[in-house]
């Protein structure tokens, strides 16, 4: 004879530990939203090297130009941008040329400040050129997710929070 | 020592922090809440995959909106938040079609019990109507109490009570055609 109470709770108790587990183990964790990026950087560990090299790869593989209609650049003063909806899976990060050079600079003489560094000029990008930063946080997230690195869950906040404000409500960047 | 989303004072004085900025608040409160608004949040989505993405979508709501909670019922404001993302979700959702309704197998009565017992027992939650699914998730799986269920829903504790009891009535019909031995 089994109990259906009984049941019911082990049913709850199974969905809450799976619940708990998914937020363990996965990204979804959300952390540092609202902390500033560290002062400093601790001697760079070989997850941090390697995290650097995958953003490094990534900032320079050619990615194709996208398509005119995502996004339109008003040329009159005040200068604005108008953001079309997000693609449904956004492409690597694809910054323009001479910001691209400066990132790779930054990535070769001090790897181990890249992530920072990055993290700092998306932060500093979000209330004026929300898209460019999304693209950061969105490539930060996708490097720290690969090495294992703890700031992955708020990159990948960070990146939602942008997606959000250029209008689409459903973007994650799974 | 985790925070329990019925511990008002604790919750309170956690979200005071995060309104403060601490970080580490935020990934307390994150804890403190994924039981209860995964509970929430698979109510509506019956998916569970679904349900994590509506949680996360609903904790950036929270953060994002940090500010404008003022004193008041700080657990009526996160569930209004997630009733939010959730309808949110059941707008977008009504946009895909399934190909089939119920291609969900239904499951065997000749099946052996004991080792899918907690899936089927989940499964015959999922499928209960709306209103009884909420209840007993969050009762069986946010482990809120009746009082917090009626200040969640917005329903009294009475109301709570009875669709849990019609729930009840319901599952146990259900799991005892498919399941002899259940009482």
């Amino acid at each position: 004879m089994i109990d259906l109470e009984s049941n019911l709770r082990n049913a709850g108790a199974d969905w809450r530990k799976r619940s708990l587990d998914a937020i363990r183990t996965s990204e979804q964790r959300i952390v540092a939203m609202a902390s500033p990026a560290p002062a400093t950087f601790v001697i760079p560990s070989l997850a941090a090297i390697v995290a650097v090299g995958v953003l490094a790869t990534v900032l320079l593989t050619p990615v194709p130009t996208p398509p005119v209609s995502s996004q339109k650049v008003a040329v009159q003063a005040p200068p604005a941008i108008t953001m079309a909806p997000l693609p449904s899976r956004p492409g690597p990060i694809n910054p323009p040329s001479e910001h691209r050079s400066t990132l790779v600079a930054t990535v070769e003489r001090e790897p181990a400040d890249a992530i920072v560094s990055l993290e700092r000029t998306a932060d500093a990008l979000a209330p004026t050129d929300p898209l460019r930063a999304w693209q950061h946080y969105d490539a930060l997230y996708r490097t720290c997710k690969r090495t294992g690195d703890a700031r992955a869950a708020s990159f990948r906040t960070k990146a939602m929070s942008l997606a959000r404000r250029l209008g689409d409500s459903t973007w994650t960047p799974d | 020592m985790p925070v329990s989303l019925t511990d008002r004072n604790r919750l309170d004085a956690l979200f005071a922090r995060v309104q403060a900025n601490d970080a580490s608040a935020f990934a307390l409160l994150h804890a403190a809440l994924a039981p209860q608004m995964m509970a929430y949040c698979l109510s509506f989505t019956r998916d569970f995959d679904a349900a994590e993405d509506v949680f996360q979508s609903v904790m950036v709501a929270v953060f994002e909106h940090r500010h404008s909670y003022n004193q008041g019922n700080l657990t009526g404001w996160l569930f209004t938040i997630a009733r939010n993302a959730c309808r949110t979700w059941e707008q977008q959702s009504r946009r895909f079609v399934p190909l089939e309704a119920d291609s969900e197998p239904a499951p065997e009565s000749s099946a052996p019990f004991d080792a899918d017992e907690i899936s089927l027992i989940q499964r015959e939650i999922l499928k209960l109507p709306a209103p009884f699914r909420s209840a007993v998730l969050l009762h069986y799986f946010g482990e809120l109490s009746v009082a917090d269920i009626a200040a969640a829903e917005g329903i009294s504790p009475s109301l709570v009570k009875i669709r849990l009891f019609r729930a009840r009535k319901l599952l146990a019909r259900t799991l005892r055609s498919l399941v002899p031995h259940l009482s």
